[in-house]
């Protein structure tokens, strides 16, 4: 009996070609499942964000950010008509507001509680990372700067990191709980460590098929998505890095990943950029 | 049927045949993988037979007509690369050391949980370090998906050139490749037998399109190569040499060049 679901399931797998996908699950304490595809509203998702039970999802191939809570419809925030052309990434601060960062259209923008969008750091031609550090502070990744950007709330930029550090592109932030900052590089493919006192360290550089494009700190460890190899990582100081799955075929571009309280991972998936073409998986931890 | 039209029974039969010979003794594992990666036992005599279809005086052809052969098979092997590079890029057939780990198929929108392959692992050289990587998580872009198998399209329309141009030297070279090159690919869980069919399949059609392409007067201009290189033996064995260690390597460090050149061209303001 196994034998024939092998063969049904090689059969199959040789037959459709092209449009079908691959998880091969390297830590079984987790389980994939799709959440949904464009046909439920994911469309071509990249950064995501995991907050008091709603999934906040940048939107790049839409051009929108758009929210999903379990059980019910993804919605839209905010769109085109917004400025946003291509979001990259989102932040959360403790008053509801939600920062919105843009690689095409550029700037920071910020979608108040009543859905009311304000453009900060215009001036910033094309923005990657973002994050809201335990101070409150909005930190900014200038791509085209190679720089990070603490962003004030009226949009006065100042650099906490200029370009002649090294980071050649700052693709995503996430602050651990003692206040470290790692930053995902993936244009030179180092994890980079920005700890409180301003020391910049390189905890994962020049590992071989090892590009980070986003990460989220959760439960004491750093979850990072690689889309070029299509692979999903965990790393501590204490464990180093190993991966919890591999992703194939129309899984592969792996892009943003967030975590909620129980510990399962939410990712999002860009089939097709152009053609606004994803997905969004949860890999539920067991327990 | 598999995506190669070998049914996926025969597919399984045939791999799961190869693969039993892999994890028993540590000597043949040995062997195995010295015929994955070492470049003189993988394709060594392969190069030597075109060598010989070159240079042999007695044989059926002459040998410009020899030559005019081997040259457009060299030519094929310039698009067989970028042509099994765009299908293993369209088509989803992850290796079977990958089916022996948990896996999940995307079918109709859902992910439904896939069977596991039973798989040998070699004993040692890279290929074990290979698996052990991607049990870590280090795996290569294309190292997830496996069809067609490039190693057999290159292979095959080398040796089957060989054996247009010179009998003898291309039946050794066609043995090797199918007993040796190919073979040892699937023992190790590289490829299904399914990819080997296929890329050999690219490969002759390949081949052959090429032969027909520069067949009679289209092919003046291979005559004229031909002609060149009999006055300059010298150059020519260099270069025949360069272009097969590059074929043994299936065009690694053209990959390789074109990369870093795409990647410098990036990284221009």
């Amino acid at each position: 009996m196994r034998r024939l679901a092998l063969l049904m399931a090689l059969g199959a797998l040789a037959a459709c070609g092209g449009g079908d996908g691959w998880v091969t699950v390297l830590d079984p304490s987790y389980r994939p499942e799709i959440l949904g595809g464009e046909a439920d509203g994911f469309a071509a998702p990249d950064g995501l964000l995991w907050h008091d039970g709603a999934l906040y999802m940048a939107d790049e191939g839409g051009s929108a950010v758009r929210v999903w809570r379990p059980g019910g419809p993804v919605r839209t925030l905010a769109g085109a008509d917004a400025g946003f052309e291509s979001p990259e990434d989102l932040a959360r601060d403790s008053a509801g507001n939600l920062y919105v960062t843009d690689d095409d259209a550029g700037g920071v923008r910020r979608i108040d509680a009543r859905g009311r969008v304000t453009l900060l750091a215009g001036d910033v031609a094309s923005t990657e990372a973002i994050a809201i550090a335990p101070d409150g502070t909005l930190l900014v990744g200038d791509q085209a700067g190679r720089r990070i950007l603490l962003v004030a709330p009226d949009g006065r930029v100042r650099v906490l990191v200029g370009a002649g550090a090294g980071i050649a592109k700052p693709e995503s932030f996430a602050f651990d709980g003692r206040g470290n900052l790692y930053i995902a590089d993936n244009r030179d493919d180092v994890l980079y460590l920005l700890t409180p006192e301003g020391r910049l360290h390189r905890p994962v550089a020049g590992r071989r098929g090892f590009a980070p494009e986003s990460i989220v700190h959760a439960g004491g460890a750093l979850f990072i998505t690689d889309s070029r190899h299509g692979a999903l990582y965990r790393y501590s100081p204490e464990d180093g890095l190993g991966a919890i799955a591999l992703f194939a075929g129309d899984l592969a571009n792996v892009q943003g990943v967030a975590a909620d309280a129980e510990g399962n991972l939410y990712l999002s998936v860009q089939a097709d950029l152009e053609g606004g073409r994803g997905y969004v998986l949860r890999l539920t931890r067991r327990r | 049927m598999s995506a190669a039209g070998l049914p996926a029974g025969l597919n399984l039969a045939l791999f799961e045949a190869l693969n039993g010979v892999v994890g028993r003794s540590w000597a043949l594992d040995s062997l195995i993988a010295l015929a994955l990666d070492n470049v003189l036992v993988k394709a060594g005599p392969v190069g030597a037979a075109f060598f010989y279809a070159w240079y042999a005086r007695r044989a059926r052809r002459p040998a410009p007509a020899r030559r005019r052969i081997l040259l457009a098979t060299l030519l094929s092997l310039l698009l067989i690369a970028p042509l099994t590079k765009t299908l293993s890029q369209s088509i989803l057939s992850p290796r079977p050391f990958l089916l022996a780990e948990q896996g999940y198929a995307l079918q109709d929108g859902a992910l439904a949980e896939a069977p596991r392959v039973g798989f040998h692992t070699v004993q040692t050289g890279p290929m074990r370090q290979r698996v052990e990587a991607m049990r870590e998580g280090r795996v290569e872009g294309n190292d997830l998906v496996t069809f067609p198998s490039d190693h057999a399209a290159f292979f095959v329309a080398l040796s089957l050139g060989i054996w247009l141009a010179c009998r003898r030297a291309g039946a050794i070279a066609l043995a090797w490749t199918l007993l040796v090159t190919l073979a040892t690919r699937v023992a190790a869980g590289m490829h299904w037998p399914a990819d080997i069919v296929a890329g050999a399949a690219i490969g002759a059609a390949m081949l052959a399109a090429l032969q027909l392409a520069f067949a009679g007067r289209r092919g003046r201009w291979l005559d004229a190569l031909v002609r060149l290189a009999g006055r300059w033996p010298g150059p020519t064995a260099a270069l025949l040499f360069l272009a097969l260690l590059e074929a043994a390597n299936v065009m690694q460090t053209l990959k390789a060049g074109l990369e870093l050149a795409a990647a410098m061209a990036g990284r221009l303001p």
